[in-house]
């Protein structure tokens, strides 16, 4: 994702302090709304273009406490992202299951809940290790292993998908 | 996205990948690639977003008071006072017009309440004669006594009216009443003058005397538990109508 940032953007994050809040927001908004968007999708949101919006909403007003560059919009973001996710998620337990049964969203056969926001986190959201740790309350270590866990997981659900679709 | 973009996102996959010790898994990355393809699709900006970026000046102006509603509330001192003087002010016009409205209020209840009294007096009469037992006094007494007891006992009477017919209906049992009053009276004159005060307990006796056939087939036990219940209140009553009855009936 870096890589593909224009130098005037990374030198809008590294200055944030001196820089306008509206041209900061924007860029801030230009790099990650897409990956917060499919973050949530990820995550099985009902409106993630909804809730995009307001992760950006909330993160308006700690624009000028901003600090870290890049990498810290990323996580102060995410850390949003993850707090609306996890709040959809309390709210759903609450409310009673509406839905059919469904084998393909049965949780004692699909990988559970960490193993998804370890993927969404890492392979969605683009973010390290570390940050992962940080936005989850968990350790590298544990992060580490809970990536080749659900590496492993999403690999046996691909072979199974595989297999039912040849047969 | 271009060539660059996906190549990108490929080298990010094939690093997870190779963290897991599980680079070179073509499905998997396959998986993971379709995955990062969630991440491509840049959502428009809503109208508040889209303010917000648009320019410093006007965004902070236009959507601050919006977003934080709390320095607007906090900021002013004197107002707050204002509103509080404002506030005590509309609470003493309140409670003055509420005793006015219930002064009011209270005046025109009773006033009603008055002309109920001056409309069903016949009513009450017919019913205390009824009970009482008293045929000639109902047409006399309509202008005497019936202010008079009530003071004294205006719940009673009230609840006895109520316990005996409502104002509705109560016409239809006036005519009845004046054919057993009529029966009654020589029978039971001594208990005129104490119904009016006791109006809800003394109906039951001037019922039980109503219907003077039945004590034949009651035991002698219950008759004289229903004659020795009225004598007890005679004396008290008699005392306080009797004055009332005693000017109106001669000047009738």
């Amino acid at each position: 994702m870096l890589d593909t940032l224009a130098q005037e953007e990374i030198d809008i994050f590294d200055n944030a302090a001196g820089t306008d809040p509206a041209a900061l927001f924007a860029a801030a908004y230009r790099t990650f709304a897409g990956p917060v968007q499919g973050y949530l999708k990820a995550r099985g949101l009902d409106d993630p273009e909804a809730v995009t919006q307001d992760v950006f909403m909330a993160f308006y007003p700690r624009i000028g406490n901003l600090t870290g560059g890049l990498q810290g919009a990323k996580s102060l973001i995410f850390s949003i992202a993850h707090a609306r996710m996890v709040d959809h998620y309390r709210r759903l337990e609450r409310r009673p299951q509406l839905t059919p049964y469904d084998p393909q969203q049965d949780g004692r056969t699909t990988p559970s809940a960490e193993h998804q926001e370890v993927l969404a986190l890492r392979v969605v959201a683009d973010l390290s290790i570390e940050q992962v740790a940080a936005i989850m309350g968990k350790s590298t270590g544990a992060i580490k292993q809970l990536q080749r866990r659900a590496l492993q997981n999403l690999k046996a659900q691909t072979l199974k998908r595989n297999q039912a679709n040849h047969e | 996205m271009s060539d660059t973009a996906g190549s990108r996102n490929a080298g990010a996959v094939d690093q997870l990948l190779l963290e897991a010790g599980m680079d070179g898994d073509g499905q998997l990355r396959d998986a993971l690639l379709d995955l990062r393809a969630l991440a491509a699709e840049t959502p428009a900006p809503s109208a508040e977003l889209a303010a917000l970026m648009a320019g410093s000046a006007e965004a902070a102006t236009a959507v601050l008071p919006a977003v934080e509603p709390r320095p607007a509330a906090d900021l002013p001192g004197t107002p707050l006072a204002d509103e509080l003087a404002a506030r005590r002010k509309a609470r003493r016009r309140t409670t003055l017009s509420v005793a006015a409205s219930l002064a009011a209020g209270g005046a025109v209840a009773a006033a009603s309440d008055q002309g109920f009294r001056d409309s069903f007096t016949q009513l009450n009469h017919a019913i205390t004669t009824f009970v009482t037992g008293s045929g000639a006094s109902p047409a006399g007494t309509t202008g005497g006594p019936a202010p008079a007891p009530k003071p004294a006992a205006p719940q009673p009477a009230a609840t006895s009216s109520a316990d005996a017919v409502p104002p509705a209906s109560a016409p239809a049992p006036a005519p009845a009443a004046p054919a057993p009053a009529a029966a009654a009276p020589s029978s039971i004159p001594a208990r005129a003058g104490n119904t009016p005060t006791h109006g809800g307990p003394q109906q039951k006796p001037a019922e039980v005397p109503a219907a003077p056939s039945l004590p034949t087939g009651v035991a002698e036990d219950v008759r004289k538990g229903l004659e020795q219940a009225p004598k007890l209140p005679v004396p008290v009553p008699t005392e306080v109508p009797l004055p009332g009855k005693a000017q109106d009936v001669p000047l009738k």
